[in-house]
Formats: C-alpha cells, sequence, structure tokens
C-alpha cells in the first residue's frame, strides 16, 4: 500500500500543476470511471483437482484512469483499479486485488499494438493478509476485423511476465484468445471468446511447472445507454499441469450490471470535445 | 524426546501453513488474470466516448462570368472587337473551412 502510495504521488507531483511561466501543461485529456457489479456462481471456488467447493460471490469492481488521446492512432492510460470477491459459504476463498497501472495503445491500420505495466497487491480474504505483490510487464498486438454488419472479430497475442516478492509467482504467461461479437441495432451484442493462456513457471518452488489453461466464454450484453449495461456470461476453465496437484476445472456463471463514463479534461488535438 | 516431537509439531505446522499461504496465492493469482480478463471485457462497452474531430476542407474555385457594369450589351462589344466577357475566380460555398467529424470511440483490443 506504501509502494502505490509513492507511486501515486510521484506522479501528481509530476503531473498534477501547471508549469510556471502560465502555459497549461495537461498530461490527461480525458477522465473515465469503470464500475462493474457481478453476481457470480462458480462450481470450484477453490480451483481443487478434487473435492471441488460450489459458491456464489460477489465481485464488485472500480476502475478509475487518466487517459491522454495524442492523436487518434495513438493514447496512452495511467489507472488504478480494485476488485475483491466476496464468498458467503466458502469464505476461505475471498479474495482482492488492488491494481496500479499504465498502458498505451497504438492503431496501425486494422492493428492494434500496446504496452501494460500492472503493480498488483494480491489479498488473501477481502483485503485482509497480503499474499503478494507482483509486477506485470506486458506486450499485445491485436487485428480487428468489422464487416460493417454487426460482425466483429478481434484476435489478440500478449506476452507477460510476472515479478513477485513471492518467488513461486513469477511466470512467463502467453495468452491468445479472439473475441468474435455479434451486435444486433447497436445495443445488444453477443460475444464468444475462447482463450488459451500457457503458464511458464520459473523460480522458487513452483520452477519448472507448465501450466495449459483453455477456456471459453459466452457473453451477452445489453446497452441501455451509452454509460450503463446489463449482461450476463458463462465460463469453462480448465487448468493442465505438469504438477498433477495444479490441475482443476470451473464453471463461473455471472450476472452483471456495468457502468463507464467518460469526462473531456480537455480537447484532444484536432477534436472539439464530446457531441451534445 | 518430547522436544524432538514438539519440534516436528511445530516444522509440520509450518510447512502446513505454508504450503496454504501458496496454495492461496497460486489460487488469487489465477483468479486475477480470470477476473481481469472479464472485467475488461464489460469495461470495454461501456462509456466510451465518440471522438470528433476538426477536419479543414481544402479550398475548391470556380471560375463564373461576371456581367458588364456598364450596361452595354454582350453582343455588341464581341462585335466590336472590345475584348471577352470578364470572369473571376469564386471561392465554392462550404471549401475552405473546417467541419466536425464524428467518429466512434477507437477500438481497443481487450488482450487479457
Amino acid at each position: 500500500m506504501k509502494r502505490i502510495c509513492i507511486i501515486l504521488g510521484a506522479w501528481l507531483a509530476l503531473f498534477g500543476q501547471a508549469p510556471a511561466y502560465g502555459q497549461t501543461f495537461e498530461p490527461f485529456n480525458q477522465l473515465k470511471v469503470e464500475s462493474s457489479l457481478p453476481l457470480q456462481f462458480a462450481t470450484n471456488t477453490l480451483h481443487t483437482t478434487t473435492a471441488p467447493r460450489s459458491d456464489f460471490f460477489a465481485s464488485p469492481s472500480f476502475k478509475l484512469s487518466a487517459i491522454e488521446i495524442v492523436d487518434p492512432t495513438l493514447n496512452y492510460r495511467i489507472y488504478v483499479a480494485t476488485n475483491p470477491d466476496a464468498y458467503p459459504r466458502v469464505t476461505t476463498a475471498d479474495d482482492g486485488a488492488v491494481t496500479v497501472g499504465g498502458r498505451f495503445d497504438k492503431t496501425l491500420g486494422n492493428f492494434n499494438t500496446g504496452g501494460i505495466y500492472n503493480h498488483t497487491l494480491a489479498f488473501d480474504g477481502i483485503y485482509r493478509t497480503l499474499l503478494f505483490q507482483a509486477n506485470d510487464f506486458a506486450s499485445f498486438v491485436g487485428y480487428t476485423y468489422d464487416n460493417n454488419a454487426g460482425l466483429t472479430i478481434q484476435p489478440s497475442a500478449m506476452a507477460t511476465y510476472r515479478v513477485t516478492d513471492l518467488p513461486a509467482q513469477d511466470r512467463f504467461l502467453l495468452t491468445l484468445k479472439a473475441d468474435v461479437t455479434r451486435t444486433f441495432m447497436e445495443k445488444l451484442s453477443f460475444t464468444l471468446t475462447p482463450t488459451l493462456r500457457y503458464y511458464a513457471f520459473d523460480n522458487g518452488t513452483s520452477a519448472g511447472r507448465r501450466d495449459f489453461f483453455p477456456s471459453l466464454v459466452g457473453a451477452v450484453s445489453y446497452k441501455i445507454n451509452d454509460d450503463l449495461s446489463v449482461g450476463g456470461s458463462v465460463e469453462y476453465d480448465r487448468r493442465s499441469s505438469n504438477v498433477a496437484a495444479a490441475n482443476y476445472e470451473n464453471w463461473i456463471f455471472l450476472a452483471s450490471v456495468t457502468y463507464g463514463h467518460t469526462f473531456s479534461l480537455s480537447n484532444p488535438p484536432g477534436s472539439v470535445g464530446r457531441p451534445k | 524426546m518430547k522436544s524432538k516431537i514438539c519440534l516436528g509439531l511445530l516444522l509440520s505446522l509450518m510447512w502446513t501453513g505454508a504450503a496454504f499461504s501458496q496454495g492461496a496465492a497460486d489460487r488469487v493469482s489465477t483468479q486475477i488474470d480470470t477476473s481481469r480478463a472479464q472485467t475488461e471485457s464489460r469495461y470495454s462497452k461501456v462509456g466510451n466516448q465518440p471522438q470528433i474531430e476538426k477536419k479543414f476542407i481544402p479550398p475548391e474555385y470556380e471560375t463564373v462570368t461576371v456581367p458588364d457594369k456598364r450596361g452595354a450589351r454582350q453582343g455588341e462589344s464581341l462585335v466590336a472587337g472590345q475584348g471577352r466577357p470578364k470572369t473571376k475566380r469564386v471561392l465554392v460555398p462550404g471549401t475552405g473551412t473546417y467541419t466536425t467529424v464524428t467518429r466512434p470511440a477507437p477500438v481497443r483490443v481487450n488482450p487479457y
């Protein structure tokens, strides 16, 4: 927590005030607030190989981002996000995470590439015991196909390296996925997301561990307006590891309300603000 | 003998505690990955601000005939060979100015 305060303090000190000589230096031209309130049900809350325990859980999430649209093809952002998981029966599965991070996106035609840094504090219980702190360094590339008739396909690949203060959690992660979305009347959308994650642990007691983690998510979303949507999803996860005790499978059913709003702090270059 | 039993018990408790802690760390680590993927997917669908761009339309000119201000008839002038009808270049209305173009919010890939 102390480290987050230092990082936030540094950002505020660097960018929180206008420079001298009366010039207006604004490092960010948008502020985005995002929040989601999902109610979920998981068939294997503790990710165990045998005797899975199912339970409902609530996982409210909140994210605040400061965004700079440099030009229509380049933007960067910094953010702080939090996401606890609270289980009414299997309370040993309670957890919480606080993330401070940054990301930049560059669009090259239909391709999108960028980098992400996340500093995460992972807690056991609802922010009760700090388990570890992780630094994730990631780069990704994605492609967007849009048939202009409601069908969008976005395949992407991301490579992440996680360094933690708990050596057993240091690992390389390769994520391959595709979002296939069909939108009807700009309000209702169905998304199918097959994902394959490959984990290679390289430190501590987990050194040499290799996990294959395929998952499939089917989601439906209905936009009430530009800022508010309701939706639901069904997710199937299966982890196959060369460490037998790490194998598990899990079904997750989710219903959620999601809110997001972007505030203009100033007009990005070449723009004149938000439409009325 | 008693001290050996106590030490053994203590070590076994410590090992169990460490194993439990590592199991919890592994579970939370995976949970962070899967929930982040889901959350970012939901976030990507709301609150996206359309982009309004200021676009400059290059000036276009056309040539128009200027009516003779002296009131002389065109036919007379031509017959007399005193010159051709006068023309001038004028700016086509709507060009040479700025206009606003609204584009949907840029598509952002959710790579998680």
